[in-house]
């Protein structure tokens, strides 16, 4: 039961203790934030239905700076971008590497509270952020028009 | 014998066929005795009516209208839209083969690196 109330209360320390891995939680998300939402505006100039990449990037760059809400706007963007995966899956192929991104977003506050007390939260955030740009990197490899739809 | 239609005179002579008072041509031959009695007589008279009792026994009752009923003449008339023809493929199957940018692939590209650079960067700074 302290695990599970102890967790959540690392982003409610210092700041000076823990500039560093706030600094590159923010950065990453807001990065991650502007690369979701110029994909997310060239997908929907092209198939005029992908506004949740875009609603997925922006909550991305705008929560990251509320870290009370970070592990809420970490599900609501990966549910947003598992529901785009399913709609974008008749026009492009490798639409299961953006859902595993997006499920890969929802299960860090399920883990804070389950991870070993030796394991931070920065850790876990690590780790996580390690298998989503893995997973990002894999659907922008794999993106491409899907065979059903091309000429 | 043949007879005037118009003086009514009769002519033994078969073979003439004007009348010899008022040049109007002859009518048939003339059989006083009961030529018009063979021909069959003409039934002038209408049918008699008959009544059809068992359509009057199948139809229902008239009923008087209902007021809920509205009359179709006072409906106003409603302009339907027209309608596009049906088309053999759906349209986003024909609209969608638009190719994709590839700017889209490099984002999500670039997201994943730096999502991977900073997931590492989170976890040497764990291990300091």
């Amino acid at each position: 039961m302290n695990n599970l109330l102890a967790a959540p209360d690392c982003f409610a320390l210092q700041a000076g203790d823990y500039a560093i891995p706030f600094f590159l939680i923010i950065v990453s998300s807001v990065t991650a934030g502007i690369c979701t939402i110029i994909a997310g505006a060239k997908l929907q100039s092209t198939y005029k239905r992908d506004w949740l990449v875009i609603a997925s990037g922006i909550l991305r760059v705008i929560l990251v700076f509320s870290f009370g809400l970070l592990a809420l706007m970490l599900i609501v963007a990966g549910a947003i971008e598992i529901a785009a995966a399913i709609r974008l899956r008749k026009q492009v192929n490798g639409t299961a590497f953006l859902a595993l991104a997006g499920i890969v977003s929802m299960v860090f506050l399920p883990l804070l509270f389950v991870v070993p007390r030796g394991i931070s939260p920065f850790e876990l955030f690590g780790g996580l952020l390690i298998i989503f740009g893995a997973s990002s990197v894999a659907f922008g490899l794999t993106l491409r028009t899907s065979a059903r739809s091309a000429p | 014998m043949k007879r005037c239609p118009t003086c009514e005179r009769t002519y033994p002579d078969d073979e003439q066929v004007f009348c010899l008072m008022d040049g109007s041509v002859l009518s048939a031959p003339y059989d006083p005795g009961g030529a018009r009695d063979a021909s069959p007589k003409r039934d002038s008279a209408p049918p008699p009516t008959e009544l059809i009792s068992v359509a009057k026994e199948s139809l229902p009752p008239t009923r008087a209208a209902t007021p809920d009923l509205q009359s179709t003449i006072a409906t106003p008339f409603a302009q339907q839209p027209m309608q596009r023809p049906a088309q053999p493929f759906a349209p986003e199957e024909i609209n969608e083969v638009r190719p994709l940018p590839e700017i889209v692939r490099w984002m999500f590209i670039l997201r994943g690196g730096v999502a991977i650079l900073f997931g590492i960067l989170l976890l040497l700074w764990r291990a300091q």
